[in-house]
């Protein structure tokens, strides 16, 4: 069981005010109440004109344009833009793997960090977000909605957690597509180090309709590890044990590893519609928030 | 380069064992580095096989070979390694520096002492012996004394020579070879020289010298003339009061002869001054008389052209103040004891008539003569045919014609006396209560009987110059006595000597003064002494004052003057001479443990200092 806790506060409040002017971004659009700024194409009952067709028996007649009556001798019926409310899920990889090491503390800290400041932008934006730990299972959500004053409360939920257990994204997304069948943007902040396939568990999500964005973590040494000679190797998560013997080469050759994983897990996310960015943790929360997440239009 | 408490065997045996188990840790400790990742799958493709066969490899070469090299180092350390050659001889020399009282001479006027010549002469030869030798220092004098251990600390050997002096006592050259002989044979691992640094000149002539057959002479030269004393005599005289009588003896060491200036003073002031010419090895005697009677120092000077030895050119003595004794004598007929009592120039007789002795008398000693007075007397008293009742001793009844019969020698007023074939026409007879010593006896009892106690009483049954003893030798010798027994302060028999340290031979009057005799030294603490017959030796060190009690004398021997060698060695032809050729001093070993121990010390904080951090955070990358 590993156990992780930070006593200092996820963000600053600094930082906090950094994050007003930005919003949480998708790309698709969702029928349905969605929250924000979000434009949709689905016609429904809101404030912006959308088209116009012809009236059909049974229609509202208040709904008919009757200025275009008196123009045309026609009856048309006026359509208005839905604005779309479907909260952002948000699922947080909270498995042993999180738990290595890096210049800014653990992959967990700095994970827990920027659901914090996703969470943040959405409470702003007065969007709803549900945040998920997960780990072998789809952890008890805590939804965040309310506006900014709800903050507090969100970043004890995230404080409180720790890190423990295998990831199986297969279980885990079965879960959450039984437990949440109104698609939505699904962000996922992992280190993606799962052993098991990660394609199938995405695609299943893809086909029911959401969105995906993945934030992908790795600390320096899990890129690059620093250490040399005999090595006597034990899985975080697993407890799999392995002895070789390490030098450059097969730093080399790990590296490659390690980089064409994460290549694979960006064309999957890319292949089921979705956005991926990936990142070291020893840049820095803004940095990434601003910079690589901003990129794939995860925030602006 | 060589090892000097270790064989090269013995070296390699220690590193090898050393180095076996720092690199046998080395290799445990060099364990694989146990490491928790988050995932196994990347370290996969990273992973070559492991070669189990080589899988204890040294890594870190640099860790190991420093501590391995630092290992050697310290090893090398203890091993004492050395740079340069071992020399083939490294011996233990003993080095036997003449400090008896004749190196204070000097070869020839104004030039420095012969204790200074010998110094250098030692102190090059400590130069020219090689470095890793060891070195003994004996200081000899009468009595050879170790001054240091065996030594290669040059700066210690040298310091011990610099601070030698001379003493002075005269050298006992067999004495000093017997010492240095033995130490040598105890203490030396390797069996070097014994040298001899001085004049070697002795006391006596040595006769059979066991000469050592590792001797090296280091010889000082000397043509030393000196004219010193050699005995002073002082002693009062018994016919003046007041008169001292002193006696001088002089001795010219040299090869020429001499005139010398002989002065006497007393406090200061000069009392008497005489011109003499010895001859060249010759002894004279000088004699002189001095009237005093109080006490002060007598100083005896001798000067001499050409002397180069002033240790033995004065000597001072204390001479104390002359005691008189207070003799007060009641007698009717004192023409009678005036003989007797003005015999000894330290008694000083009072004569009183019966009549005006009226009260006892404290001071002194009391001579009743046919008088008992009806006063308790105060003072030791002598009763010369006391009367009636009021006789100290009771009377008997009073022989006539009494034969007499012989004196107690073992009690100290019959001491020394002998009458034979003596009639006494009357005397009286004493019944002596217990403890009374009967000093004399007739033939019909006793006629002279002493009483100790706090008073002393001697009376005597006749008068010694009414009677037949008045020819008697012993009459006058018996007064003596009795004052001398009563009084013994006032009658003691003072003799001073001014001589050198050493041995000192004082003739006793009598066998028995030497059951009773006491030696003390200047500080009043008993010294040893022997008795043979009738001479009395005891041995002085150090120069100071000997005082000798013995029966009724006290000789104070002033020790002051140096005993002067009177003998000069020969020494064999065969035996080594000067300082030995040196050995180049850089050839000689260097001793560089020191560095090494430091080199192993820093070497072993290096490797600490550089590689303990890495197997440190090695064991902390596991997770918590």
């Amino acid at each position: 069981m590993l156990l992780a806790t930070t006593a200092a506060p996820l963000i600053d409040r600094q930082f906090l005010e950094k994050l007003e002017r930005l919003a949480i971004r998708w790309q698709k659009s969702f029928p349905g109440i969605v929250g924000g700024h979000n434009a949709s194409r689905f016609s429904g009952a809101g404030q912006e004109f959308l088209d116009h067709r012809n009236f059909h028996h049974g229609d509202d007649l208040r709904a008919v344009n009757w200025r275009a009556y008196m123009r045309l001798e026609k009856l048309f019926l006026k359509m208005f833009q839905i604005e779309p409310r479907v909260p952002v899920r948000l699922l947080l990889d909270s498995s042993a793997s999180m738990m290595s090491s890096g210049v800014n503390g653990s992959k967990f800290d700095y994970a827990r960090r920027l659901a914090a400041a996703f969470a943040y932008v959405g409470l702003v934006r007065l969007d709803t977000i549900v945040i998920h730990p997960f780990a072998e299972r789809l952890g008890d959500p805590r939804i965040c909605s309310g506006g900014r004053h709800r903050f507090g409360p969100v970043a004890d939920f995230l404080t409180a957690l720790t890190a423990s257990g295998k990831s199986d994204f297969f279980q885990v997304l079965r879960d959450f597509v039984q437990r949440h069948v109104n698609r939505g943007l699904i962000i996922v902040i992992s280190d993606f180090l799962s052993d098991t396939d990660l394609d199938k568990p995405f695609q299943f999500l893809a086909e029911f309709g959401h969105e995906i964005l993945l934030v992908q973590l790795w600390s320096d040494e899990d890129r690059v590890p620093p250490w040399d000679g005999e090595l006597a190797l034990s899985d975080m998560e697993t407890g799999a044990e392995m002895e070789l013997d390490f030098d450059a080469e097969a730093r080399e050759r790990y590296t490659a590893a390690f980089d064409s994983h994460c290549e694979n897990v960006r064309r999957m996310a890319l292949r089921h519609g979705g956005r991926h960015t990936g990142f070291c943790t020893s840049l820095s929360i803004e940095e990434a928030i601003f910079g690589p997440v901003a990129r794939v239009r995860g925030m602006q | 380069m060589f090892f000097f408490n270790l064989s090269l065997a013995e070296f390699l045996a220690l590193f090898t064992a050393a180095g076996t188990v720092v690199t046998l840790l080395y290799l445990l400790d060099r364990s694989r580095r146990k490491i928790t990742v988050p995932t196994l799958r990347f370290w996969n493709a990273a992973q070559r096989p492991v070669d189990s066969t080589s899988r204890r490899r040294i890594r870190q070469w640099p860790s190991l070979i420093l501590q391995l090299l630092s290992i050697a180092a310290l090893i090398a350390a203890l091993s004492q390694l050395r740079i340069g050659q071992r020399e083939s001889a490294s011996a233990d020399h003993v080095l036997v520096l003449d400090t008896s009282s004749w190196m204070a001479a000097r070869s020839a006027a104004g030039r420095a002492p012969l204790m200074e010549q010998a110094r250098t002469m030692a102190l090059d030869y400590l130069r020219a012996v090689p470095a890793a030798d060891r070195v003994l220092l004996l200081y000899a004098d009468a009595i050879a004394t170790p001054v240091t251990a065996f030594e290669t600390d040059r700066r210690k050997l040298e310091a011990a020579i610099r601070a030698a002096r001379p003493s002075d006592a005269a050298l006992d050259l067999g004495q000093a070879f017997d010492h240095a002989r033995r130490i040598q044979a105890r203490g030396a691992r390797r069996p070097g020289e014994i040298v001899f640094a001085g004049a070697a000149r002795t006391a006596a002539d040595l006769g059979e010298l066991t000469v050592p057959p590792n001797l090296r002479l280091l010889e000082v030269k000397t043509a030393v003339e000196n004219v010193g004393l050699r005995k002073i005599g002082v002693r009062h005289s018994t016919s003046e009061a007041g008169l001292w009588n002193i006696y001088v003896s002089l001795k010219n060491y040299g090869k020429q002869d001499r005139d010398a200036d002989l002065a006497l003073n007393f406090a200061g002031a000069p009392v008497g001054s005489r011109r003499v010419r010895i001859k060249a090895g010759a002894e004279i005697e000088s004699a002189f008389d001095y009237r005093t009677e109080v006490s002060g120092p007598l100083t005896t000077e001798l000067r001499a052209a050409g002397d180069t030895f002033p240790g033995d050119d004065a000597a001072t003595m204390e001479l104390p103040a002359l005691p008189q004794v207070k003799v007060t004598i009641c007698s009717p007929e004192p023409a009678l004891l005036r003989a007797l009592a003005e015999s000894h120039p330290s008694i000083r007789p009072v004569y009183l008539t019966p009549g005006q002795c009226t009260a006892p008398v404290k001071e002194g000693v009391v001579v009743l003569d046919r008088f008992t007075p009806p006063w308790k007397p105060e003072a030791p008293t002598l009763y010369i045919e006391p009367s009636g009742a009021r006789s100290p001793i009771p009377l008997r009844a009073p022989g006539t014609n009494v034969a007499f019969s012989g004196w107690d020698q073992a009690h100290p007023v019959g001491e020394g006396l002998r009458t034979q074939g003596i009639m006494l026409a009357s005397a009286q007879l004493f019944a002596p209560a217990t403890g009374d010593r009967v000093v004399a006896s007739s033939a019909a009892g006793p006629v002279v009987v002493a009483r100790d106690g706090a008073q002393k009483i001697v009376v005597m049954g006749f008068h010694p110059m009414r009677s037949a003893m008045r020819y008697e030798l012993s009459t006058p010798l018996l007064f003596a006595n009795i004052l001398r027994w009563m009084a013994p302060a006032g009658l003691q028999s003072w003799e001073l000597f001014a001589g050198s340290v050493g041995t000192v031979s004082v003739p006793l009057a009598t066998e028995t003064e030497g059951a009773s005799a006491r030696v003390f030294g200047s500080d009043a603490r008993a010294l040893p002494f022997t008795v043979q017959g009738k001479v009395l030796r005891f041995f002085a060190g150090r120069p100071g004052t000997v005082r000798v009690q013995s029966g009724a004398r006290e000789q104070v021997h002033s020790l002051t003057l140096p005993a002067v060698a009177e003998s000069a060695w020969e020494p064999p032809a065969s035996v080594r001479r000067g300082i030995p050729r040196a050995v180049a001093q850089s050839a000689s070993a260097q001793d560089i443990w020191q560095w090494l121990a430091l080199a192993g010390a820093l070497g072993l904080l290096a490797e600490w200092l550089w590689f303990a951090p890495l197997r440190h955070a090695a064991r902390m990358e596991q997770p918590a």
